[in-house]
């Protein structure tokens, strides 16, 4: 009896993991996504994935290669379709190493879930681009497909620089659940700066050195962020910067306000090193605020008081002042 | 009578699996700071439910149940039946929701029917073995959890250092905020108590509590790895435990959660067994001629667990998750049991 | 006729037919019990004007010393007035013609020692006979244990010859608690069975039960170690053995202080030791002949071994398959560009990598060893290397499956158990990734935290703990802390060596046991 019984069990042991199957997908029949980019235009998705390419990566080959799918639908599911009907093989999302959104993705919860659901890792960087398929299909200046290597390295280098703080899919789906500002890299053919992306709806742009500005603010304690006209302001308790874009009025203005409360010891000093320290960040990009100025026909701007330069721009009046409040 | 020699260590080890179990399979992490309030009023009531059962454990040697059938006659019976069906129901209730998640997360290929299923047969087995095995098992599962947090924690350690701590503020909590989250696995763990103090004996009281404090001391530990991992994110996670453990291994060389995965799945093996032995145990002591009472209970909870995935409805929660059940259990027939021994005493 | 017929001792029944005074009777009816075999030896020799005669069988005894033990001193007796008496008595206690004798009265005796290389001395009309031990029987030298190698220990290990190794031990426990008893088992082959055992540090209930056991074996004949394990094994059907098997005296004695009781057996090298444990299989003697720091870093070795051993090939099947978000993403492509000509499965593959493995081990245990390097080559070389040029088995797969069979060998003693295992893990990682293989370790423990043998749980002192044994399984404490420490199995938390536990057993059938 209790040899049957014993027989008995390992039979429905056998078959209960015979049913789960052969559903085993195997290796080469997979894609491996490395880069995605995903984009909405008139309610068509169109997502872009540079996958690994197995057949030409290898162990002759010293760097993996690449290749590029790129499929449209109604939804993200739609389109992940398409590229499985076409390539014949399954798309795998867990090696996704960067991700490339548009600002509508961002603020949408129920689309970044979706993307949780399919196995990206929530320590994923998102960067932001206005056209983020096309950034999935750049190339070099050897035609070879820029790899999510040389991305990613270029958003943690200016990470490590301190231009920018790293955004991961977790830090993205929270901002989106719970409203307030993101600090998101901003990609257009390179890191070209972040954009401060408002979950009611607005999108400040910020170049290199304003993206590093504001960092150089976040890296303090019980910062605050607002959007308000077309301005990103961010205000710690003794400092507040605003970059201000505001086409309408045709001003283009960069000020640096320090203010506090000095009833402690060493606050002084910790404002003007604050201080310095935009100002130098400012000021080394003072030759590309004019020409923005310019490009965007503003009629005058507002510089760090330690610009000097040697050329003038005819159509922007300028001035230079620097304003602390304390 | 399946010989239970349990140790003490072992019924710690194994109250503290309950609590990471729980963690595992929660899909609600509010607030931390209530997260964390809720848990510990969650063990105060466990530890105040179970004086009974610690008073009983130290005047007599044997399992509730067995008392129960003893001296009670046919109440103590249809008390045994309560315990059965409520081990069972506990042991249900973990299997499909731990079937629901494997599949889920890291089996889509499946159904959830089939992942429960592969589960249940595998704690059919180790049930049918006895409350003892498990208890064994449970000093090489704390090895291995032990050595997973440390990865966890080497992983994470950025996050943790990182994480802004003045956010967690104290909540107001109402008396009743006890009896979710945690409760009923923890009320579970607890009343298996009721059947390992047969093995236990007058080391009961020490290891119920400095098991509920094990308990409490994982679920905080894990509920503020979770949160300083993952932070606000844990509002979108579906299983932040799960999300957390990837979130922190995203710097490593490959993702280890499979690993974290590979023991959680052991861990809730080990659960549901000894759910499962407690069950069967009680169904012996209400039939005592039966044999293989483990593979009986087993099985029952399997199909229940089945049922509950198939038709979408927690027949085993409605039932288990009730906080009566467990107070009656833990508290109400040891304080009848306690009379009954104390009156056999004065005659 | 018929009553006659009954009265004669033949092949079947002969035990216990009490030797008659009648030389030639004797001698007739130990032919008849042989059914007059060949290699039966009868020496009639005259003592005095009183008939004898010398029985031996060809090759079991040493001729020379028969002729200068034996017969030379028969033929240099001289008794005055000599009768059957005074010869048989003079020959039995004024002579010594063997270190190792006995006076039988019964053919299943005599027939027994006769088969065990003694010489047998009838005198007629007496109904006794004297025998002698004078083995000559060619036997194997003692050498080192093929299956137990190691660097600084002793290179000697048991033979066949149970006496041999009964002195092999006895040389390295010179005290008078070392314990042999020996027994005959088995109707057919009456094996020469010895227990031994330290009686200071066994629990004599443990002694009994098993000496129990080999007495009430129900086999016809003992041709290995094999065939009475079951035997002493616990009733549970659990895949991890209670018994641990041992080539080495050394590691016998040790094993002997530990309050364990080792079996020899007549016809085999490999030697018995009960109760084992499951931690034991880790340990090997060189650790105690090693430092301390060195001897840790080779335990851990083992543990890492054993865990690749088992579930390197199943984690990289089922990784590949269901999760490859575990893996590295560079590994990942070159596993998917390896496998891209490969026509098989993964899982396919790897059953087959390791199945052919086992042909190839197996093969090379059978072949003559003048031919056995052909197998290497063979099977290293060619099928690896050419199965991999014809796209068959991707080289990752290969390197997996080397990588785990290499690593079985640092435990040879769980071998059967890790093989099996392996591929169990290989079938249900493929069908069910991590999720399956979870599953299949949690039956692997729990299958060895049920295990109990005698009362003591083989998983110990892991489970149930005990701090003071885990200095000999966590880490290896030195000499000063070890050394002295007294410990015995019966110490172990869980232990529950006791008459009755066994009793309980034995009558329960097993049914109420754990497993």
């Amino acid at each position: 009896m209790k040899s049957k019984l014993i027989i008995i069990c390992i039979l429905s042991l056998c078959l209960i993991i015979g049913l789960t199957a052969c559903s085993a997908v195997q290796v080469n029949e997979r894609i491996f996504v490395s880069l995605m980019g995903i984009e909405e235009d008139n309610g068509l998705c169109e997502l872009s994935v540079q996958a690994y390419s197995s057949t030409e990566s290898g162990k002759d080959s010293p760097v993996p290669k690449y290749k590029t799918y790129s499929g449209k639908g109604r939804s993200f599911y739609e389109a992940a379709d398409m590229i499985k009907r076409e390539s014949g093989r399954e798309l795998f999302f867990g090696h996704c190493g960067a991700v490339f959104l548009d600002d509508d993705f961002i603020r949408s919860k129920d689309k970044l879930r979706m993307l949780a659901g399919e196995r990206i890792s929530a320590g994923c960087p998102v960067i932001l681009s206005e056209e983020p398929a096309d950034e999935v299909e750049r190339e070099d200046d050897d035609d070879n497909l820029i790899g999510s290597e040389v991305i990613i390295s270029s958003v943690r280098r200016y990470a490590d620089e301190g231009l920018y703080s790293e955004v991961t899919l977790r830090d993205v789906t929270a901002a989106a659940d719970s409203g307030g500002i993101i600090i998101v890299p901003l990609s257009d053919e390179h890191i070209s700066g972040a954009a401060a992306v408002d979950m009611s709806g607005k999108t400040v742009y910020l170049d290199l050195s304003e993206t590093a500005a504001v960092n150089l603010l976040r890296g303090e304690q019980g910062i605050q962020m607002s959007i308000f006209g077309g301005s990103l302001s961010v205000n710690v308790s003794d400092m507040t910067v605003y970059f201000r874009q505001d086409n309408n009025r045709g001003e283009y203005s960069v000020k640096l306000v320090a203010e506090g409360i000095l009833d402690e010891p060493g606050d002084s000093d910790n404002l003007d090193e604050y201080r310095h320290e935009a100002e130098r960040i400012i000021s080394g990009s003072t030759e590309a605020i004019l020409e923005k100025a310019e490009r965007n026909g503003f009629l005058s701007a507002v510089l760090p008081k330690d610009y000097a330069y040697s050329e003038g721009y005819e159509n922007v009046d300028f001035t230079v002042e620097t304003i602390l409040e304390i | 009578m399946k010989n239970m020699s349990i140790s003490r260590g072992q019924a710690i080890i194994m109250l503290t699996l309950f609590g990471v179990l729980f963690c595992v399979l929660n899909t609600d992490y509010s607030s931390m700071g209530k997260m964390l309030a809720d848990t510990a009023v969650t063990v105060i009531i466990l530890s105040v439910m179970a004086i009974p059962l610690v008073i009983l454990a130290g005047k007599c040697s044997g399992t509730v149940p067995m008392i129960c059938s003893e001296r009670l006659g046919i109440f103590g019976k249809a008390a045994d039946v309560v315990f059965f069906i409520y081990f069972t129901c506990a042991a249900g209730d973990v299997l499909s929701r731990y079937g629901e998640f494997a599949c889920e997360r890291y089996f889509r290929e499946a159904v959830p029917v089939i992942c429960t299923a592969m589960l249940g047969a595998i704690c059919i087995y180790i049930s049918h073995t006895g409350a003892e095995t498990v208890c064994r098992m449970s000093t090489v599962l704390l090895i291995m959890l032990v050595l997973t947090s440390a990865v966890f924690v080497f992983g994470g350690a950025d996050d943790i250092a990182d994480f802004d701590y003045s956010t967690v503020t104290a909540e107001r909590l109402s008396l009743t905020d006890g009896f979710g989250g945690l409760f009923p696995l923890g009320a579970a763990g607890t009343a298996v108590l009721c059947i390992l103090c047969g093995g236990l004996g007058k080391k009961t009281r020490c290891g119920l509590y400095a098991g509920l404090a094990a308990m409490l001391t994982a679920a905080v530990l894990i509920t503020g790895a979770v949160w300083t991992t993952l932070e606000g994110y844990v509002f979108s996670s579906e299983y932040p435990l799960t999300d957390s453990v990837i979130y922190a291994s995203r710097g490593a060389t490959f993702r280890n959660d499979g690993l974290f995965f590979s023991l959680w799945t052991v861990i809730a093996a080990a659960v549901i067994s000894l759910l499962c032995a407690c069950a069967g145990h009680s169904f012996k002591c209400v039939f005592n001629k039966i044999r293989y009472e483990g593979i009986i209970s087993g099985t029952a909870a399997v199909i229940l667990a089945i049922i509950s995935i198939y038709t979408e409805i927690p027949v085993c929660r409605m039932i288990y998750a009730v906080p009566v059940l467990p107070v009656f259990l833990v508290s109400v027939i040891p304080l009848i049991l306690l009379f009954a021994v104390k009156g056999k005493e004065n005659r | 006729m018929a009553e006659t017929e009954r009265n004669i001792p033949d092949g079947y029944n002969f035990a216990e037919f009490p030797v008659v005074p009648d030389l030639d009777e004797n001698i007739e009816n130990i032919r008849n019990i042989l059914g007059g075999s060949s290699d039966l030896l009868v020496n009639p020799i005259t003592i005095c004007g009183v008939r004898a005669a010398v029985l031996c069988f060809e090759g079991m005894v040493s001729g020379l010393n028969t002729v200068h033990m034996v017969i030379r001193p028969l033929t240099e007796i001289r008794i005055e007035n000599c009768t059957s008496e005074k010869l048989f008595s003079h020959i039995h206690n004024n002579m010594i013609i063997s270190v190792d004798s006995a006076v039988s009265v019964k053919y299943g005796d005599i027939i027994r020692r006769l088969m065990s290389g003694f010489a047998v001395i009838l005198v007629n009309g007496i109904g006794k006979a004297i025998c002698g031990g004078i083995q000559g029987y060619a036997m194997r030298a003692v050498k080192e244990p093929s299956t137990e190698g190691n660097i600084r220990g002793a290179h000697e290990g048991f033979v066949e010859i149970v006496r041999t190794n009964m002195s092999l031990i006895r040389r390295r426990m010179k005290t008078p608690l070392l314990r042999f008893d020996l027994f005959a088992v088995a109707q057919k082959s009456n094996t020469d069975v010895v227990v031994c055992y330290m009686a200071d540090r066994v629990p004599p209930a443990l002694v009994k039960s098993i000496k129990k056991k080999l007495k009430n074996l129900d086999l016809e004949s003992i041709l290995g170690s094999g065939y009475i394990e079951p035997f002493l094994d616990s009733g549970s059907p659990s895949v991890f053995s209670g018994l641990s098997i041992t080539e080495r005296p050394d590691v016998m004695c040790a094993k002997l202080l530990e309050g364990r009781v080792g079996i020899l057996i007549e016809g085999t090298p490999f030697a018995i030791v009960v109760p084992a444990l499951f931690t034991e299989h880790f340990q090997t003697l060189d650790d105690y002949n090693f430092r301390p720091y060195y001897a840790v870093f080779l335990r851990y070795i083992r543990y890492i071994a054993f865990f690749l051993a088992v579930f390197f090939p199943g984690i990289y099947v089922a990784a590949a398959l269901f999760h490859p978000e575990m893996l590295n993403s560079r590994l990942l492509v070159n596993l998917a560009a390896a496998e891209e000509a490969a026509p098989l499965s993964l899982m396919l593959e790897a059953l087959i990598t390791l199945i052919f493995y086992e042909i190839i081990r197996e093969a090379g245990v059978r072949l003559p060893k003048s031919v056995g390097g052909a197998v290497s080559l063979v099977g290293g070389l060619i099928i690896g290397d050419a199965a991999v040029s014809a796209g068959i088995i991707s080289n990752p797969m290969l390197l997996v499956c080397a990588i785990s069979v290499t690593a079985s060998f640092v435990i040879p003693s769980l071998d059967q158990q890790v093989t099996i295992f392996r591929i169990a893990a290989v079938i249900i990682g493929g069908f069910s990734g991590l999720f399956g293989i979870a599953l299949l370790s949690a039956v692997m423990l729990a299958n060895i935290c049920a295990a109990e043998n005698y009362g003591l749980p083989v998983m110990a002192p892991v489970s149930p703990f005990s701090s003071k044994a885990m200095g000999d399984v966590a880490v290896r404490l030195g000499f000063k802390k070890l050394g002295g420490r007294g410990f015995t199995v019966e110490q172990l938390n869980g232990a529950e060596i006791s008459e009755s536990a066994e009793y309980e057993l034995e009558n329960d059938g097993g049914e109420d046991h754990k497993n």
